[in-house]
């Protein structure tokens, strides 16, 4: 629920209770006072009776306007009582509520009940009359709280919601800088100074991871650089024997996948941390066609038919780097993986680039094809890269790719 | 042909330049920006090894320095950081080529016989090696003027064997050239051994002497004969 809608429900549950509670008080308070006033009357009015027969030695006469004093003779004394009671009234010629007290007096040895009473209808309207006006303004006072409550709870919090957008839209890699917005409330200002901390110390961090990549890769390729050509220059010697040239070719082997382990795991990490972001398209279609012999030629050496469909002109937004990577890998490892004399496939369409090839079932768990540093069956020459740098790429684009082994072919599908 | 080569790292100038000597050129070498300005503006060199990673200032601004005081002369970048952006501006800037680090030397001095070549013979561009030629401009070769068909593959090996001769080459040499960056270790060096197999018979077959020799565990020879 939105916070606004909070706010104003509470404001309403609670204005409406307190109203609410406030008129039945009132109604209540009222309503009693007006009956305390009346019984007191009439018991004034019972007294001034009882003095009157008692000092004028007879009953009073019923009066036709009086609507108090009947008399009537009863066998014996009664107790007070005071009642609420309808009476029909000349008058007004409807019936109406009156409050009565009967007592009993005696008189010349005889004792008569007598009733006095008291209209009420008067009080009756002007109680009614009271609440609905006390009504009517509360529901007014209700509105404009509820609403000045709205406004209100808008205007204060529109530094926050401001805040809450630009955050939305703000991508730490292009980093345009955060508008956050000016605001005198304490609290939202905290929030805002503590945003742009965190993103300096976001943006410093991935300052420094990106210009630890390029480092990385300065230091560690210089010192190959060195090994490989004294591996070079060594072997140029006329002196050497035949078994220490052959492993002087070792280590320049050893060398070669020194160098190939650390460009992969430098790419790896690069497109890890989105340091690719092009939105170009490249034509997927075309590239397929320009490797199209080299990777002919390789396959036909181990007499494997290679049958590669590019499509027409499919383009796709991905850094050209990556989408040859892509295609490389999975070729590669295709190549690697299908027996002599094997047949495999290559097919390029708008939403999906097929790989499949004949060959042996994998030997393990077919999830962990795409982890670091797997391999199916080891090989020295396999970094057990090549599959996890497909996948990163395509987590990093929103693409996917999945691998499944099917009336014995290894089928690879990147979706895009 | 004079050599100028500008690398920090020691260990590295001298490798290459003992590789350059041996290969009959003049090679100097300098290891920081102030030296190699000083250099420029005073020699005139055919080819500049520029490593654009030197500590005292960006290399790529000794490219357009070498181009306004001695345009003739040949650039090639070489750059530990593997930046495709730092290649592009290099190309841009007017450098002939460029190559990443760990490259094996015998594609260095490949590349620097390509960019002498485009840059400084304008007549027939033709290589002669004993009874083999090779117009560069047709990409033919003949064996004592009789033609020889060859693959692209076998033409581009043949070159670089020659650019490279009486050196020693490693297969792993041959594989980065011959496929440059899609060069996966054992895969294709079986597929070196086949080029060569085919290379040697087509030029033989036209009654050339055998120069394709192995070292055995080291990689191939071109020139014994």
């Amino acid at each position: 629920m939105k916070l606004l809608t909070k706010t104003s429900l509470v404001y309403i549950i609670i204005t409406l209770l307190v109203f609410g509670g406030g008129t039945v008080f009132f109604y209540q308070s009222l309503k009693s006072i007006i009956k305390e006033e009346a019984d007191e009357n009439l018991t004034l009015k019972k007294e001034q009776l009882i003095n009157y027969i008692s000092t004028e030695k007879k009953l009073p006469e019923n009066s036709p306007f009086s609507d108090v004093t009947t008399f009537t003779e009863i066998p014996k004394a009664m107790p007070d009582i005071i009642h609420d009671t309808l009476l029909y009234n000349k008058t007004e010629n409807e019936t109406l509520p009156y409050r009565e007290l009967v007592f009993s007096v005696m008189h010349e040895g005889k004792i008569y009940s007598c009733a006095v009473r008291k209209a009420m209808f008067e009080s009756d309207d002007l109680i009614e009359t009271i609440l609905n006006t006390f009504g009517i303004i509360s529901a007014i006072l209700v509105l404009v709280l509820i609403g000045t409550g709205i406004v209100l709870s808008k205007m204060l919090w529109k530094p926050f919601f401001v805040t809450l957008t630009q955050l939305r839209e703000y991508d730490t890699e292009t980093n345009n800088s955060l508008k956050l917005p000016e605001t005198k409330t304490t609290e939202f200002r905290e929030l805002n100074e503590t945003i742009v901390l965190m993103n300096d110390k976001i943006q410093s961090g991935i300052r420094n991871l990106k210009s630890f990549s390029e480092n990385a890769s300065h230091e560690i390729q210089t010192p190959l650089a060195i090994i490989q050509n004294s591996i070079e220059n060594l072997l140029q010697s006329e002196a050497l024997t035949e078994s220490q040239a052959i492993q002087i070719s070792e280590l320049n082997k050893t060398v070669l996948r020194l160098k190939n382990l650390t460009q992969t795991l430098l790419l790896l990490t690069k497109i890890e941390n989105n340091q690719f972001t092009t939105t170009d398209k490249i034509n997927f279609s075309q590239l397929i066609a320009d490797k199209k012999e080299y990777w002919e030629e390789l396959f036909s050496l181990k007499n494997i038919a290679l049958s590669i469909d590019s499509g027409t002109n499919i383009k796709i937004v991905l850094e050209p780097l990556l989408a040859e990577t892509i295609v490389s890998n999975l070729l590669s490892n295709a190549l690697k993986y299908t027996e002599t004399g094997g047949e495999a496939t290559v097919k390029l369409s708008a939403e999906c680039l097929e790989i499949s090839n004949t060959g042996n079932p994998v030997a393990t768990n077919p999830e962990k094809l795409f982890e670091r540093f797997y391999k199916g069956h080891t090989r020295a020459d396999s970094t057990g890269l090549g599959l996890a740098l497909v996948k990163q790429i395509a987590l990093s684009n929103k693409h996917r790719i999945e691998y499944e082994y099917k009336n014995k072919r290894h089928y690879f599908s990147y979706y895009f | 042909m004079k050599i100028l080569l500008v690398e920090d790292e020691p260990a590295l100038s001298k490798q290459i330049t003992q590789y350059l000597s041996g290969s009959g050129y003049l090679c100097e070498y300098v290891s920081a920006f102030g030296a190699a300005s000083e250099k420029i503006s005073e020699y005139a060199y055919d080819c500049i090894i520029l490593d654009i990673g030197l500590p005292d200032g960006n290399g790529l601004q000794l490219v357009n320095e070498i181009k306004k005081v001695q345009p003739k002369s040949g650039i090639i970048i070489i750059s530990a950081k593997n930046s495709v952006e730092d290649k592009i501006s290099g190309l841009d800037l007017g450098a002939d080529d460029y190559l990443s680090k760990p490259f094996s030397i015998a594609e260095l001095n490949s590349r620097i016989k390509s960019v002498l070549r485009r840059k400084l013979f304008d007549g027939t561009n033709q290589i002669v090696y004993n009874e083999i030629a090779i117009n560069l401009d047709e990409k033919q070769v003949t064996v004592s003027g009789n033609p020889v068909v060859l693959t692209k593959k076998e033409y581009d090996l043949l070159l670089f064997f020659i650019a490279n001769k009486r050196r020693v080459i490693t297969k792993s040499s041959i594989a980065e050239h011959l496929w440059g960056d899609n060069a996966d270790s054992l895969d294709s060096f079986d597929f070196i051994y086949t080029h060569i197999k085919n290379l040697r018979k087509k030029l033989l077959d036209k009654g050339c002497a055998d120069y394709i020799g192995t070292v055995y565990g080291a990689g191939y020879k071109f020139g014994i004969s």
